[in-house]
Order: C-alpha cells, then sequence, then structure tokens
C-alpha cells in the first residue's frame, strides 16, 4: 500500500536559515498532528506537503508523487494555509466556488458544492456576504471550507486552531474529526499540545528543524522509560509519607512543598508506585486529599524530548 | 483538471471583475484623467491650436509619463497583488498550468489598461480639438496614432512589468528604475541606443503613421524613426518574449510567504 | 470589593509622564533603521559623494593654478592686479558652480527623499506599528516631527554637505582665505537652502507616504507627482508660451529660489518674482503638512 507520504533526507533552507533538515519518515493515511514550538519548521513541512515549495536536498512522495507543481497532487490535496487571507470583495460562496471551478468543476457544480462545504463548516448563513465582513473564526472556516470542498484525499491544514475562540475551536475539531471518519487523510499543525491531543493520538515532534518522535503518543511516552514520571500529591502529613515513600521500589527524588502539605514524587515504575501508595498512605496516616500524574500528557513528552 | 486556456480564461474572468474595484484601479483613473483634463483646461484657452494641444500633451504627458506609470501600476500587479495579499497559496495549489496565473490576471490587466489609456487618448484629441483657435485641425492623423501608440504602449509596458513582477521581489521599484530612468535617459540619447526603449518605437508609429504636426513636438525634430510596420513588430515580439519567459519562471519558481 | 465597569473607552484624566523632546527618540531609531540597509546607501550617496570629491578636487585645482601664474607668464602687465583679477574670476566661477553643483544634487535629494521617506508612514500604517507608539507618551505632533526629522536628516546632508565640502575646499585653496572673505556668506546660505529644499520634499513625501499603506505605492506616488507636475508645467510653458507656468511645479520654483539665493548664473526660462515661488513653496507645504495632520489624526480608525 502506498503510504500517505514518504519523504528521505528531506531537508529544506532560506538563505542561511534552516527550515527543515533530514528528514527521513513515512507516515500512514490517517490524521497526524504535527507539533513543535515556534520555528520547529512546521509550516516548511506542511509548504513542502501541499507542493508550495521544493525541497532544498532530500525528496518528498505524498500519495506516491512528488508535490511541487503537480497537478494530479493538487486535485488530490486541499490545502488551508495559515496566513489570514482572503478575496475580500468577493462572498464566501464566490470565493470557494471559483476555487472549484479552477478545481476542474462546472460552474453550477462549484455553486453547489461551495454552497455545501461552507454550510459544513457552519458560514451556511454567512456565504453570500463579502468575506472582507467576517470575524477571525468565519475566514479560518471559509478557508478550511476551500480545501475539503473538492473532497481531497489529504486536508493540509496549517494551524487551523490558531486564534479561534473555544467555540469556533471545538466546531472545527469537530468537523476534523468527521472528515477524518469518513476517511479524509489530514496533516494538521499546532504548537498547542492539547489541541492536537483532541485530533489524534498520532503525532510527529518538530523540533529546530528536524523529527524529534513520530507515532502514538503513548508509544513515544514508553519509549522515553529513561525518564522518571512524576506524581503530585496533595496530603495533610507530607514528612512522614516522605519517609515512608523512600522505601518504594523505583522512587528516584521526593520533593516536600513549603507548606509542608504537598508532595512531589518522580518514580521510573509509576504502576507499581500508584499500586502501592494507598497501603503506604494509610499506614504512616498521611491523608491524601488528592493525586496528579501531571506529565501523562503529550506536553510532558514534548518536553522531556525538547530538554 | 482544467488546461492552460480554461484555467487562463477562468482567472482572467475573475480578475476583470475585481480589476475595476480596487485602489489601484482607482489611482490608475486618476492618473488617465490627468491628460485629458489638461487638454479641457488648455483648449479652454482658446490660445493655442488644437493639433499642438493634442500633440505635445498627447506625446510629453499621456505617451512618455502616464501610459508607462498606469501600465506599471497594473501590470507590475498581475502577480504581485497576489503575493502581497498572500491569496496566490490558493491558486498555486489548484490543478492548473501556473502560467495561467499570470496570463489570465495579465490579460485582464491588459483589458483594463488599453480601455483607461484608450479612453484617455481619445478624450485628449477631443476636448484638444475644441480649440478655437486657428491652426492645423486634430484630425486622423494625430488621433489614431494616438490612439495606436497609448494602447499599444500599454500593452507592452504592462506585459514588461508584469514579468518584473516574476521575476523580482520588488517589481514596481525595478519598473520605476526601468521606466524613468532607463528608458527616460536611453530615449533621449543619439544614436542607435534609442532602439533600445520601448518609447522609441512609439515615437516611430506616431512620427511615421501621424500627420506633420506631430513633428513639431520637442524630441521628434532629431529623432531616427522606425517604419509603422517594424515598430509594431518588434514591439510585439518585446510582449511575447516578456510574457513567454515570465511563464517559464512562474512555473518553476517558488513564492514564499510568511505567515 | 469587586465591581463592574462597562465603559470601555474612558477619558484620560491623569497627566501623561516623559520628556517634551520624546520624539527625538523615535528619530534616532528611524536614522538607525534606514542606515541597516546598506546597499541602498551605497546606491543613493555614493554618485554625490564621488561628485563631490571631484568637484573639490576641480575647484582646488582652479585656484592652484591661478596661484602658479608667474610674473613671465603675464607678457609685462602689472603681475599683482592681473592675479587678483584671476582670483575675482575664479571665486565668481567657483560660486557660480557651486550653485550649479545644488542644482544638480537636488535630483539627488529628490531619490534620497523618496526612498528614505516613502515607506516612513506607510510601513507603520501597514504594521500598526503607529498604535504601538500612541500607547507611549508620544503625541501626534512628535510623531510626525520625527518622522520629519528623519528625512530632513537624509535630505538635508545630500543637499548641504556637498556644498559645504567644496566651500571648505575654496576657503583653504583661496589665497588668504579670500573665498571666505568674498564669499562666506555662501555658506550659511547653502545651508539655508539645502534646509528649505529638504524641508519642502521631506513635507510632500511624508504626506504621499500617509496616503498609503505599502512603501512601493508612495514611491510611486511621489515620482507620479514630481513627473506629472514638472511635465505640465513645462508643456503648458511651451503651449501657452508663457514661463510662468513653470511655476506649477516645486521643482522648479524650488530651483528659481536656488538661483536666488545662491546667487548662481542667470537661466532664462525661470525670471519670474521669486516672492511667487516662496509663495508656492510655502503653500505646498502647508498642503502637505494639512494632508499629514489630518491623516494622522484619523490614524487608528484607519489600523
Amino acid at each position: 500500500m502506498t503510504p500517505l507520504l514518504a519523504a528521505r533526507d528531506l531537508a529544506r533552507w532560506y538563505g542561511p536559515v534552516v527550515g527543515l533538515v533530514d528528514v527521513s519518515l513515512e507516515l500512514e493515511p490517517g490524521v497526524i498532528g504535527l507539533l513543535g514550538p515556534n520555528g520547529a519548521g512546521k509550516s516548511t513541512f506542511l509548504k513542502l506537503v501541499a507542493g508550495e515549495i521544493r525541497p532544498s536536498r532530500g525528496a518528498i512522495e505524498v500519495l506516491g508523487r512528488n508535490p511541487f507543481g503537480n497537478r494530479a497532487h493538487f486535485a488530490e490535496t486541499g490545502f488551508c494555509p495559515q496566513q489570514d487571507a482572503l478575496y475580500n470583495e468577493m462572498t464566501g460562496r464566490d470565493f470557494v466556488a471559483f476555487l472549484l471551478r479552477l478545481s476542474g468543476d462546472s460552474a453550477r457544480q462549484a455553486r453547489e458544492r461551495a454552497a455545501a462545504a461552507l454550510e459544513r463548516v457552519g458560514l451556511a448563513d454567512a456565504m453570500h456576504r463579502p468575506t472582507r465582513g467576517y470575524s477571525r473564526g468565519m475566514r479560518q472556516r471559509t478557508k478550511i471550507a476551500q480545501a475539503i470542498a473538492h473532497a481531497p484525499k489529504l486536508l493540509v491544514a496549517d494551524e487551523p486552531l490558531a486564534g479561534l475562540d473555544p467555540i469556533a475551536r471545538r466546531g472545527i475539531v469537530e468537523l476534523l474529526l468527521e472528515l477524518a471518519r469518513e476517511g479524509t487523510s489530514i496533516l494538521v499543525s499546532s504548537h498547542v499540545l492539547h489541541e492536537v491531543e483532541e485530533l489524534t493520538e498520532n503525532v510527529l515532534l518538530l523540533h529546530r528543524g528536524r523529527v524529534l518522535a513520530q507515532g502514538q503518543v503513548r508509544e513515544i511516552r514508553a519509549l522515553l522509560s529513561r525518564h522518571p514520571r512524576k506524581v503530585e500529591i496533595r496530603v495533610r502529613d507530607a514528612r512522614s509519607l516522605a519517609r515512608a515513600l523512600l522505601d518504594l521500589p523505583g522512587v528516584a527524588s521526593l520533593r516536600i512543598g513549603a507548606d509542608g502539605a504537598s508532595l512531589g514524587v518522580e518514580t521510573h515504575d509509576l504502576e507499581g508506585f500508584l499500586a502501592a501508595l494507598p497501603r503506604t498512605a494509610a499506614a504512616v496516616r498521611a491523608g491524601i486529599k488528592s493525586l496528579e500524574t501531571p506529565d501523562a500528557g503529550l506536553e510532558a513528552v514534548f518536553e522531556y524530548l525538547v530538554s | 483538471m482544467p488546461g492552460l486556456a480554461r484555467s487562463t480564461w477562468l482567472l482572467f474572468r475573475t480578475q476583470l471583475s475585481r480589476v475595476w474595484w480596487s485602489r489601484r484601479a482607482l489611482a490608475c483613473m486618476a492618473l488617465a484623467a490627468a491628460t485629458p483634463a489638461l487638454a479641457w483646461l488648455v483648449a479652454a484657452f482658446d490660445e493655442t491650436p488644437g493639433a499642438e494641444i493634442a500633440t505635445h500633451l498627447g506625446w510629453m504627458l499621456l505617451l512618455q509619463v502616464i501610459v508607462p506609470l498606469v501600465a506599471l501600476v497594473s501590470g507590475s500587479a498581475v502577480v504581485t497583488e497576489e503575493i502581497e495579499d498572500r491569496t496566490i497559496s490558493y491558486l498555486f495549489s489548484r490543478p492548473i498550468p501556473r502560467a495561467s496565473v499570470l496570463l489570465g490576471r495579465w490579460l485582464a490587466a491588459l483589458l483594463f489598461v488599453s480601455t483607461l489609456l484608450g479612453t484617455a487618448a481619445l478624450l485628449t484629441a477631443f476636448f484638444a480639438s475644441r480649440s478655437a483657435a486657428r491652426g492645423a485641425p486634430v484630425d486622423a492623423g494625430i488621433v489614431v496614432p494616438l490612439l495606436e501608440a497609448a494602447v499599444l504602449g500599454g500593452a507592452v509596458y504592462s506585459a514588461v512589468f508584469a514579468a518584473a513582477g516574476v521575476f523580482f521581489r520588488h517589481p514596481m521599484i525595478v519598473g520605476l528604475g526601468y521606466a524613468f530612468a532607463i528608458e527616460g535617459f536611453l530615449a533621449n540619447l543619439p544614436g542607435r541606443n534609442q532602439a533600445l526603449t520601448v518609447q522609441y518605437y512609439l515615437r516611430s508609429i506616431v512620427g511615421t503613421t501621424g500627420s506633420e504636426s506631430w513633428h513639431e513636438v520637442e524630441g521628434f525634430e532629431l529623432s531616427r524613426f522606425e517604419s509603422a510596420g517594424s515598430a509594431v513588430v518588434t514591439l510585439a515580439v518585446v510582449l511575447v518574449v516578456f510574457l513567454a519567459a515570465a511563464s517559464w519562471r512562474i512555473t518553476r519558481r517558488e513564492f514564499v510567504l510568511s505567515a | 470589593m469587586a465591581r463592574t465597569d462597562t465603559q470601555v473607552y474612558r477619558p484620560f484624566r491623569g497627566t501623561i509622564g516623559g520628556s517634551r523632546f520624546g520624539f527625538m527618540a523615535l528619530a534616532r531609531a528611524g536614522i538607525a533603521a534606514a542606515t541597516k540597509r546598506k546597499l541602498p546607501l551605497v546606491i543613493l550617496y555614493g554618485p554625490p559623494a564621488i561628485a563631490t570629491i571631484i568637484f573639490s578636487f576641480v575647484v582646488y585645482a582652479r585656484f592652484s593654478l591661478e596661484a602658479g601664474v608667474t610674473p613671465e607668464a603675464l607678457g609685462g602687465r602689472s603681475p599683482a592686479s592681473v592675479i587678483a583679477a584671476g582670483f575675482a574670476k575664479t571665486i565668481i566661477q567657483v560660486r557660480e558652480q557651486i550653485a550649479l553643483f545644488h542644482l544638480a544634487m537636488s535630483l539627488f535629494t529628490l531619490l534620497v527623499i523618496a526612498w528614505f521617506g516613502a515607506g516612513l508612514i506607510a510601513d507603520d500604517r501597514r504594521l500598526g506599528a503607529h498604535l504601538l507608539y500612541f500607547a507611549r507618551p508620544l503625541s501626534r505632533g512628535g510623531y510626525l516631527a520625527a518622522k520629519f526629522l528623519v528625512l530632513f536628516f537624509f535630505g538635508g546632508i545630500t543637499v548641504v554637505a556637498p556644498g559645504l565640502v567644496i566651500c571648505i575646499v575654496a576657503a583653504f585653496a583661496s589665497p588668504d582665505f579670500a573665498f571666505l572673505r568674498d564669499e562666506g556668506s555662501l555658506i550659511p546660505r547653502s545651508i539655508l537652502f539645502g534646509a528649505l529644499w529638504a524641508g519642502a520634499w521631506g513635507s510632500v513625501m511624508l504626506a504621499i507616504s500617509s496616503l498609503f499603506v505599502r512603501k512601493t505605492f508612495a514611491l510611486v506616488a511621489s515620482f507620479a507627482f514630481f513627473m506629472i507636475t514638472t511635465v505640465v508645467s513645462v508643456v503648458l510653458a511651451n503651449l501657452q508660451d508663457d514661463n510662468r507656468f513653470l511655476m506649477l511645479s516645486l521643482q522648479w520654483n524650488l530651483q528659481r529660489i536656488a538661483g536666488w539665493m545662491l546667487d548662481g548664473p542667470p537661466m532664462e526660462n525661470l525670471q519670474w518674482d521669486v516672492r511667487w515661488s516662496f509663495a508656492v513653496v510655502s503653500g505646498v507645504t502647508a498642503a502637505a503638512w494639512g494632508i499629514l495632520c489630518a491623516r494622522v489624526r484619523r490614524f487608528e480608525a484607519s489600523s
């Protein structure tokens, strides 16, 4: 089966500035979250995937094709760019219909599919208004509508949730999940980790132009077993509990809060620790009030990887 | 997937409806209105013959200044406007030949520039003809060459500046330098250097097909002339070469936009 | 105790701190930013610098040749009177050439002012930088003064510096500082004329810059203003056979003033009463500042 995307020694630089370097990977169809801080190379990677720019070195194939200037690739790909730009004097429907006509639709078909796409992103009421009067969220949804209107096999979305309010963000997340359920592969970037967590478990982590990790978040986390896991405990008597916990296997460090009522633990065996904790706490009458494992999420994985 | 002709037509049609209502268009209209307005004003004094008004204003202001300026403002926008507005991503992620973006949008600019400059030429001649001063009248030997040169000049300059938009990051600055420093300098140098400028061929069209009144305009008396046919062919070749080169370049060039 | 305040915009009733000359910081920053790009500096200042060096050398050589005249070469005429007459003639020639040099350099000043001025306000509008400036204790007048100073600096040095250098060379090359004694007033007059030139064109350029959000458009508009006013005035002067039509162009008026202030060689086309030229230059400058004030007042709404 042809992978969704295959890159070999991929590198791209802008004059002296390195955008992406030594990227070799294969991605299977599905929803893939592209993660990294600002300047990590996410947009560069997506532009290479969308066929907007060429690699400086190496090669990239998307759905089996070299994307740059490849019309067959553009027919099967939808690109939602990062920049907040639309044809401001056109209505939302005219804008999407115009781009559909460039994709080969007839005038009638383009109008119908544009209306359907805009309805789908929740712009049914606003589609006949010029886009210059659209709010940020509406503009973002229009950008997504033009990218999905021609029913692409792959949707490339560069920071589609940036600058949106929580309600608009939820709407777009649900739309992307719905597209994924329908079989559209989605490559979506963000530097906000929890946004991507809502969309997919399958991530690609970039940092300073290099791939830090690729795969399921949990798998990546498991690969990082050399890093101890953190447990934050609110407790009535932190000192006595700390003394008792020192005897547990796998505990790497203990930190008592200044208020004497909080305890930070680092352990190499989280499951064993969590199993033993209630018994140990009961034995010393420590009185546990709350317990958290703050680094189970993507954010912690990312912190570990870049540190 | 749409071919070159169909996508060029689609882009031309869409751009044509957009081009008339932009601020750029208003600026071009204001520039184009300058010559007829001045012709009307001078004719109202009734001291200068109509032919003199039409030829002096037609050459010195319309053809030497307004035509390059209007073509610069419209032509340099052909590709650059999409880059500056950061909307070129939408066009270049569609299954169309990239050259159609240049050609479709240039055709719309051409129609706009030709209409504007043609109207300006006709109105200039019309207002000049209303002068009651005695002297040569404004006849076909003044109007037709003026109209031809304005439209042809607009077409060639707009193609040159559209190509500049593909090759350079700041086509307006390059275009300003070219139109007023290089052309302005070379076109007025004695000898064959003049043949390197668009102005020379426009002057040839006007000088060889126009009436005698044109030869009283400053700069015509010392000028060499190409035959009108040869001038038109040369300008057509320049236009095609620039568009072809720009089409080739736009197909290969990356347009890196910032967010 | 918690409270709500639904009035979003309230009139400011406090006092704003800061120096009255706080705008100087913005002017300095503007000059520093403009000098960061070396290529335009080399292109724009290269030709005037080369011309200044060549011209200084010519002036120096002229005085040196006069000083080198020997009594034998005078063929029996009174050496003192001939040498004195030669120097006097040279001084007048040098003065006239300095005036002509000023006029030749004025076109470069125009290029300099157009290049550095086109983006001064337009770029601020495009990037929304003026909102950041106005969030600080900087008045709109201070903002305009800062922008104007940047242009005045770049335009001023292009017009004034070459003239001053040549005057200094002439002063040192002439015997007993004769140039300074006879034509010393040329130095303050050169400075005054440079200030007038840079001030007038700087005001026009800033006004044009305030009308656009892109530097390139402002640049094209400034060229259009210069070309159209110059060409129209020439065409009208030709058609109506009346050189007073040249007064329609700021350029010709400044040249007329230059001829008067610097006592240059007479130019037959520019022979109208110089007071008219001062009136036109003042009028254009006032109109430019009117546009500037109106535009800057609307800045918040237009950002």
